[in-house]
């Protein structure tokens, strides 16, 4: 579905460099910090900012030979933009419908209404929550086959977040689609993504599946004395912490079998990119 | 397109306050005025509603919207393009409607029929300033935004009235009028043909640029 290799982007304090894949049917997360250069990802992707090297696919199309047939079929949620604040909810309602063939009107008011989002009221008065919520809606709303979400769920309570995710597992069954989401909330992604990307300061720190981050995957914590005579063959960053050191390993059957007196803690998302980022490598 | 005419019809019925208050400032100076007050009547009303496709602009990129309404099947030549179509529509709409108004109000109050005449000649004028002031003012506002968009596109039109202001105390403004009446009086049909001529050349420059500024851009 999406396809970037090499793409090189240069602000005067950020260099971004990304190679990126979504395949069809799959969720695929790209987590990184504040500044890791997501958004400028999904801004590249979606043609908005221009990058100075490499090569994006769409739908298997270079990205010049995307058409707004195309683009149709995406579903788009950026983190810092949204409709104008002028407008107001029912002013939104012929737009999308004009704009998308396959925008489904009694859906979305349906839903509008369940999450109490108010028709006449302009959006510049809406809470970030309301904002939030009426960008998942309409990115939803059409049958895209492609959705790319950027930080959909910032700004909203559990419940409505809750409602989100399982909008978005009933998104996926036809089989055919695809999501490309970022959040900053890693516990929804563990429990919807089929693989991550890791990025820090524009550059690829890691991609890889959720299940071999579940199954593969732990954090050892050691103390000063143990990390002497560990094996670290399979350790791929430290950390020394005040009682020797954390170690991130992408084998922890190894030392599950290997050293059994070891604490071998099941990773999530948060440790690991903690690692990734503030580790040193061994 | 139809989807942005929508959404900028829109922002425009959403500002119906500021609409009906223009509105009843015409009303007014119409039922207090005198026949010379027309051609100021039909600039102000052409003159704010062509001003709001600037509007439109900034509202649009309200809270960085541009690069949401981007992501949307629009390519940004279909934008602009767009944004030109809207502000033909609202400076010919609002130019048609305060025409309409002022010979309503002619009929009501019995005016002569000479200055009604002298009105219908020279109401094109007002309708070619506003499209000239969108002209230059749409690439400027693409480029530099509201902001700084209104303080240039209001700027270069002070710098305009106060050239012509000068330039017809220097000169003999009495020979100049009289050769414009001239022209007027002889060859009225090719006044207007000129003056329509030179908006769509003048447009289509400005099309051109404003499209050049929008691919440029980066949301």
């Amino acid at each position: 579905m999406i396809s970037l290799r090499n793409i090189e982007k240069t602000y005067s304090n950020f260099n971004l460099h990304c190679d990126l894949r979504v395949k069809e049917n799959r969720i695929t997360a790209l987590i990184g910090p504040n500044g890791a250069g997501k958004s400028t990802t999904f801004k590249i992707i979606l043609g908005l900012i221009r990058p100075e090297g490499g090569w994006i696919e769409l739908f298997g199309k270079r990205c010049e030979a995307v058409t707004a047939q195309n683009k149709a079929q995406m579903g788009v949620v950026l983190s810092d933009s949204c409709f104008s604040g002028y407008l107001k909810i029912k002013d939104i309602i012929p737009v999308l419908a004009e704009m998308y063939t396959e925008f489904n009107k009694k859906d979305f008011i349906g839903k509008c209404e369940k999450w109490e989002l108010p028709f006449d009221k302009k959006l510049k008065e809406f809470s970030t929550g309301m904002k939030a919520k009426l960008k998942v809606l309409s990115a939803m709303s059409h049958n895209a086959r492609l959705l790319i979400l950027d930080e959909p769920t910032a700004g909203l309570d559990v419940l409505a977040r809750d409602d989100i995710l399982d909008m978005m597992r009933e998104y996926m069954i036809p089989g055919d689609r695809s999501i490309l989401i970022s959040s900053h909330i890693s516990k929804d992604l563990e429990e919807l993504c089929d693989d991550f990307y890791l990025i820090d300061k524009g550059r690829l720190m890691m991609h890889e599946e959720t299940d071999v981050l579940i199954d593969h995957y732990g954090i050892i914590k050691v103390t000063e004395e143990q990390y002497h005579t560990l094996d670290l063959s399979y350790c791929i960053r430290k950390k020394r912490e005040p009682y020797g050191f954390c170690l991130l390993t992408d084998q922890k059957q190894f030392y599950q079998e290997n050293a059994s007196e070891l604490t071998i803690e099941r990773c999530n998302i948060d440790n690991i990119m903690y690692m990734m980022i503030k580790g040193d490598t061994i | 397109m139809k989807a942005l005419l929508i959404k900028d019809w829109k922002l425009l019925k959403n500002q119906g306050g500021y609409f009906s208050t223009v509105f009843l400032i015409v009303i007014m100076i119409m039922c207090i005025g005198s026949a010379d007050t027309a051609g100021f009547i039909i600039s102000y009303m052409t003159f704010l509603f062509s001003v709001f496709v600037l509007s439109t602009l900034s509202y649009d990129s309200y809270d960085n919207g541009m690069a949401f309404l981007m992501s949307f099947p629009v390519d940004r030549k279909t934008y602009i393009a767009e944004k030109y179509i809207f502000a033909i529509f609202l400076s010919l709409g609002s130019w048609l409607a305060s025409i309409l108004l002022r010979l309503v109000f002619f009929f009501i109050f019995q005016t002569p029929e000479g200055d009604v005449t002298e009105f219908i000649y020279s109401s094109p004028m007002f309708l070619m300033m506003a499209l000239i002031f969108l002209g230059y003012s749409l690439p400027i506002h693409l480029k530099y935004g509201s902001e700084k968009g209104n303080i240039l596109s209001f700027g270069i039109l002070g710098a305009a009235c106060f050239g012509t202001f000068l330039f017809l105390r220097i000169t003999d403004s009495t020979e100049l009028i009289r050769l414009f009446q001239n022209i007027t009086d002889k060859d009225f049909g090719s006044l207007m043909a000129g003056m329509a001529g030179f908006c769509i050349i003048f447009w289509g420059i400005s099309y051109g640029i404003s499209l050049r500024i929008m691919v440029k851009k980066e949301f």
